[in-house]
Parts: structure tokens; C-alpha cells; sequence
């Protein structure tokens, strides 16, 4: 199966240095700003639209309308707001792209701005990613140096800057209102939409948040135009998508993909070498750990967002986590909903307390103290958890929990039924064994404290 | 699924070892610079933070009312802002801070066995600080690195992936 390579197409090997502004130019790079300087802004944001390229942060939300909203004349600056937190479990193809092409990432940064009106955008990258920040800066130091960021773009006249700003660790960051807050020097305390961040953003002003592979998109539509770029993928997912596989496969990493031809088994077989060990595949988790779980057999459907959504779960961010015969699910579950506890931002009761509920009642029928009205009460409290839609939390983190939990009940249900009848999760089995014998004093009396010398 | 860490507040000599290291005036042109590129002032918090982080080792409780007085905001919103972010550190942390990730894909292809594996050798729950003062070591959430999994890294320097037990440990002992 051909492996459809855009942005990726003249990235440096993974362990090289990334690529350079000389290199980048050599193949194209910075062609699309040249041309969009010379285009009116809208007509920019009307090619985005056209192109029909949705956002590759999760929700797939289409680019170009996103950037219609911005209000003119306002009289306020107007930001963008660059998404490189890629905090989702399964996900590391923004990590890839920014380490290997950053002019690439720069220049959809600086083209977006023309096209929305801003004369700033501020890439937010996690903390645990110092290598893709040295990788950007050091791009932005070729990039000012020669004036395609900065005061006069390419002679323009016109001003735009790029920051790189550094988040600390927080899943939640990752949401676009989250990342303002965040941006602004706050607690990564998700916001109240309406009014949406398009509107009232960044300090009030309008601000456009896209993901790293969303604008990346962009320079490679304004230079070989849109019926170039909607020749790969399909009407409903247009373009290339890079997506990760990860977990019980033999060899784990990115691929850039025609979405409308690929599979998710020729993502796991082709791409990633097939389930690892020779075994079994069990389950899939397309998009990223937010979305529901697939049972084996309903893999065989190309990687687009109505396709993956009929199959039953949701395309998501491209982080695709395969799981083998002998994983059990009530432990990959526990996993998950520690994850979500851990990363509520604790301003919703129903997300704050329920994935506190939600991880309690999995630990406990992962550790054997579970009945069968366990499993039904975690069904009925991921019922009543989720909701952003109807207002009753503020962003989507409870609803993430909620979609693994569900699914996992729907198809894995027996493995939380064994869990209950034979007295725990395999995994918590082996290990309270293992803790028997293996002397437990290194766990007991020695530890350093914290602050100690 | 480790133990909380131990701890107890940081002494006298620790804060005045960390202060030390710098001086807030040292670090201020450097803060300067990053403050010029946000419309507002407190929006240079997290990277006026990593700064003060970088240059003392961890943020000290002085060092928190001088990035208060900096930026010209309360002392609390600073303090929530620290406890908030994992990253941030309010009590000496070793010279080395190491995140071993534990969430699925690294759980999936062994990342309790590394977590094991490096609580056994250095005698240490996750969150702790080893005895000779080389690392803090935590448990960390999906680090972006699961194509490397089960994985760590070392904050700001290095990240390590496929890990065996065993390769955890010699990657932390080789560093010196
Ligand atoms: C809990 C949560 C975490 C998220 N994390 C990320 C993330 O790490 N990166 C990202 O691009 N989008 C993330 N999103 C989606 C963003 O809210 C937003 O939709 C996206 O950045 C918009 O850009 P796009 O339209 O280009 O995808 C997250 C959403 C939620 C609810
Ligand atoms: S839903 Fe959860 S994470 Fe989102 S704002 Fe509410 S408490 Fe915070
Ligand atoms: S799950 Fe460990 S790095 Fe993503």
C-alpha cells in the first residue's frame, strides 16, 4: 500500500537534525507565505476553507470556517494560538513534526496570522518536549534572520512574531481554552464558550488555536492550491493524516497516510509490523486514549472521521493504541481512568469527582474486592459524569473518560466479569504474587525523603 | 500504583543553598526579555518560572514572592500556578529530575517493571528523592514518547525509550 507523503515528504530521518531553512526552501518551503502575501487575507482563509481541511487536534473541526469567525475591525490585536501540547495518550506525530520540520510549522504559523489578521502567534508546547522548543527556536533564528518572521515579512511591510511558549506538564492545557488560560500565566483552567476563543481569546482579543499538524496543512495548500491538495483523502477528510501506532505492535511510530485508502489493520500490519510476539490482536483504540475502544474485528475501515465514526469510535488526534490477546482490559481501564482522575482540572464537580468515582470502581474490581453492582455502578456513573454538550461540565475531559468506560463495558464486559469472579485482574494477581515473595524492605524503611541529603 | 511519596518541607540550608545559585537580579535581564513578548506582564509566569526553576534548582519560597514582585501579581497566584503544573518544583528536587511515564502504551509493554526496577534499586518510592541527592524519580502521565515505550526522560536533557528494567537503571547510573 503507498505510503502518501506531504508534509513529511523531505523530513530528515527521526534521529537526525531537523531540517534546515536551506533545505526547506530547497523543496518548496516558504513558497506558500510568498504567495499569500500577495493574496487578499480572505482569499487565504477562503482556500483553507475550500481545501476543506479539518482539525488534527481531535474534534476535526473544519480550519477555515474556524478562521471566518474572527471578527473584523474590532479594534483589538488578534492572536493565534498554536496547540502543541499533544498530551493525549497514543499521540507523539506533533513531537515528530516539529523536530523534523519546523519551518514547516512556522511557516502555516505566520500564514494563518495573515490570514486572520494577527501580528502574533504563540506555538504552546508541553514542558516534556524540549527537544521539538530547541528544534522551533533554533528555526526561528534562521526564519528572523532572514525576514520571513519579524518586522518586515519577506519585504512585505508587514509585521508578524513567533513565540514558542513552554507549558509544565498538564493534560489539560491541551484544551484550547485551558491553553489560554494558560498563555496568560494562569492555572490551566479551562473557560466558559460562549464567547468562543474566535471572539474572545488571548487578553479578550480574538484568537484562532489550531493544532500543530492542522497548520502545517496550510502552507501546502497555498502552494499547490486546493484540487492538489483534496486529491488525497476524501470529502470528508481531506489531506494526508499523520497518525501514530503504538503499544503491542513490533514496531511503533508515525506514518503519513492517505486516510481515504488506508485501513486501521494495514496501520497496524503494514505500518507497524503487525501485532508484536506473533500474537492475537484483542483491541484497538483509534484516536488517542479519549476515544471508545474497537474490538478486533472492526478495524477493517479506512482511517477517515465518518468512517472510524460509523466503525463505532472516532478518528480523534491519529494516536492509535493496539492492544494484544492477553492484555486485560479492566487493567488498561484502571490505567485510564487514573489518567483522566489525575488530569480533571477539578473546577466541574461531576469531572472532578466522577473520574475519582470512575477510578475507585475500576481499582476495585481490578484488585478483587469488586461485585457485579460494581460494574453496573461504573456504567451508570459514566452516564452521569460526561456532558460538555448539555452544559453540564465546562470542556471535554469527563466526556473523554466516559467514552473509553463505555466502550470498554460494551465490548470487554467479560473481562470485568472475570475479573469479579475470580478475584481480581490477572495483572493484580501477578503482582500481589510476585510481592509475596520478593523481600519488600527497599519499599518499607529505606527511602530517601524528599529534601533529606 | 506506588506508594505517595515522603516528604517533609525543604530546611533552612536547602533554601539558602538554592537561593544561592542565583540571585534574582542575575536572572532579570534574561526575564526582561521573556516578559517583552506578551501584551501582558503576568503572562511571562510559567517562562519567568522555568527560568528561576533552571537557575536555583527549584523555586524557592523567596523566590516565589521576588517572581510575585516581578510580575506584579499576588504571591497566591503564583503558588497555585506552581502546584498546579507537575513540572514545577516547591521542594528541592534532586540534581536530576527523571518522569518515567506509566500510562497505557508504556503500561502496555512494561512500564511497571521499570517503575519496580528503579524504586527496588535506589530504595525509593516514585516522587522521592534518591539518597545521594542525584534524582528525584516520579511516575509521570503519557510523556508524547509512546512510540519509545515504556519510556523516561530527564527533564531538559535526555529521554530514554524501550526500556528494560535493567536498562533503566544502568541509563540513570551511567549518567553521573
Ligand atoms: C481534554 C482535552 C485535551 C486536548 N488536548 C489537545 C492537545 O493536546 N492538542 C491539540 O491540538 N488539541 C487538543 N484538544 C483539542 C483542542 O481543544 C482544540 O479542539 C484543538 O486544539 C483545535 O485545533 P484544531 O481545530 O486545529 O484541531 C484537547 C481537547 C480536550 C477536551
Ligand atoms: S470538565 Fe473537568 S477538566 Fe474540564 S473544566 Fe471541568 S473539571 Fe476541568
Ligand atoms: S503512554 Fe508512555 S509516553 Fe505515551
Amino acid at each position: 500500500m503507498p505510503v502518501s507523503k506531504r508534509l513529511m515528504e523531505h523530513a530528515p530521518a527521526i534521529d537526525a537534525p531537523p531540517q534546515s531553512l536551506a533545505d526547506y526552501k530547497a523543496t518548496g518551503g516558504y513558497k506558500g507565505l510568498e504567495k499569500a502575501l500577495k493574496m487578499e487575507p480572505d482569499a487565504i482563509t477562503q482556500m483553507v476553507l475550500e481545501a476543506g481541511v479539518r482539525g488534527r487536534g481531535g474534534a476535526g473541526f473544519p480550519a477555515g470556517r474556524k478562521w471566518s469567525f474572527v471578527p473584523k475591525n474590532t479594534g483589538k490585536p488578534i492572536y493565534l494560538a498554536c496547540n502543541a501540547d499533544e498530551s493525549e495518550p497514543g499521540c507523539f506525530k506533533d513531537r515528530q513534526l516539529m523536530e523534523r520540520v519546523p519551518h514547516l510549522l512556522i511557516e502555516g504559523c505566520v500564514m494563518a496570522c495573515r490570514a486572520i489578521g494577527a501580528q502574533a502567534a504563540f506555538i504552546y508546547v508541553r514542558g516534556e518536549y524540549p527537544q521539538s522548543i530547541a528544534a522551533l527556536e533554533a528555526a526561528l533564528i534562521e526564519a528572523r534572520d532572514k525576514g520571513l518572521v519579524g518586522e518586515n515579512v519577506m519585504g512585505s511591510g508587514w509585521a508578524c512574531e513567533v513565540w514558542v511558549h513552554q507549558g509544565a506538564g498538564a493534560y489539560i492545557c491541551g484544551e484550547e481554552t485551558g491553553l489560554l488560560s494558560s498563555l496568560e500565566g494562569g492555572r490551566g483552567y479551562p473557560r466558559i464558550k460562549p464567547p468562543f476563543p474566535a471572539v474572545e481569546g488571548l487578553w479578550s482579543s480574538p484568537t484562532i488555536i489550531n493544532n500543530v499538524e492542522t497548520l502545517a496543512n496550510v502552507p501546502v495548500i497555498v502552494r499547490d492550491g486546493v484540487e492538489a491538495f483534496r486529491s488525497v483523502g476524501d470529502d470528508d477528510t481531506a489531506g494526508t493524516r499523520l497518525v501514530g501506532i503504538s503499544g503491542h505492535v513490533e514496531n511503533p511510530g508515525d506514518v503519513e497516510i492517505n486516510p481515504a485508502t488506508t485501513t486501521i489493520r494495514e496501520l497496524i500490519e503494514v505500518h507497524a509490523g503487525g501485532v508484536w510476539k506473533g500474537r492475537k490482536l484483542k483491541a484497538v483504540i483509534p484516536g488517542g486514549s479519549s476515544v471508545p475502544v474497537l474490538p478486533a474485528d472492526a478495524i477493517d475501515v479506512p482511517f477517515t472521521y465518518g468512517a472510524v465514526k460509523e466503525a463505532g469510535s472516532l478518528a480523534g488526534a491519529g494516536g492509535v493504541i493496539v492492544m494484544d490477546e492477553t492484555t486485560c482490559m479492566v487493567d488498561a481501564l484502571m490505567n485510564l481512568m487514573q489518567f483522566y482522575h489525575h488530569e480533571s482540572c477539578g473546577q466541574c464537580t461531576p469531572c472532578r469527582e466522577g473520574t475519582g468515582w470512575l477510578e475507585k470502581l475500576v481499582t476495585r474490581i481490578w484488585s478483587g474486592e469488586g461485585s457485579e453492582r460494581d460494574i453496573e455502578l461504573l456504567d451508570r456513573v459514566a452516564d452521569t459524569i460526561g456532558g460538555a454538550q448539555q452544559g453540564k461540565t465546562i470542556c471535554f475531559l469527563a466526556d473523554s473518560a466516559v467514552m473509553p468506560t463505555k466502550s470498554f463495558l460494551k465490548h470487554f464486559r467479560d473481562d470485568f466479569v472475570k475479573a469479579v469472579a475470580d478475584g481480581g485482574s490477572p495483572v493484580f494477581k501477578a503482582r500481589r504474587d510476585r510481592h509475596a515473595k520478593t523481600s519488600t524492605a527497599a519499599k518499607t524503611g529505606t527511602a530517601a525523603k524528599t529534601g533529606a541529603k | 500504583m506506588s506508594a505517595p511519596a515522603t516528604r517533609t518541607p525543604p530546611t533552612a540550608e536547602e533554601i539558602a543553598a538554592a537561593d544561592g545559585r542565583a540571585t534574582f537580579d542575575d536572572l532579570r535581564p534574561h526575564l526582561d526579555t521573556l516578559v517583552a513578548r506578551y501584551p501582558a506582564r503576568g503572562a511571562a509566569l510559567l517562562p519567568v518560572l522555568w527560568h528561576v526553576q533552571r537557575s536555583r534548582g527549584w523555586i524557592t519560597p523567596n523566590s516565589v514572592a521576588e517572581t510575585a514582585a516581578y510580575l506584579e501579581i499576588p504571591k497566591a497566584h503564583v503558588e497555585g500556578v506552581i502546584t498546579f503544573y507537575t513540572m514545577f518544583q516547591d521542594a528541592p528536587a534532586g540534581r536530576e529530575v527523571v518522569m518515567v511515564c506509566k500510562t497505557l502504551t508504556c503500561r502496555l509493554r512494561g512500564a511497571q517493571d521499570v517503575i519496580d526496577a528503579l524504586e527496588d534499586h535506589y530504595g525509593i518510592h516514585m516522587g522521592d528523592v534518591t539518597a545521594d541527592g542525584k534524582f528525584k524519580i516520579e511516575a509521570a502521565e503519557c510523556l508524547g514518547l509512546c512510540d519509545m515505550a515504556p519510556c523516561m526522560l530527564v527533564v531538559d536533557k535526555a529521554r530514554y525509550g524501550d526500556l528494560t528494567p535493567e536498562s533503566a537503571v544502568k541509563s540513570l547510573e551511567e549518567r553521573s
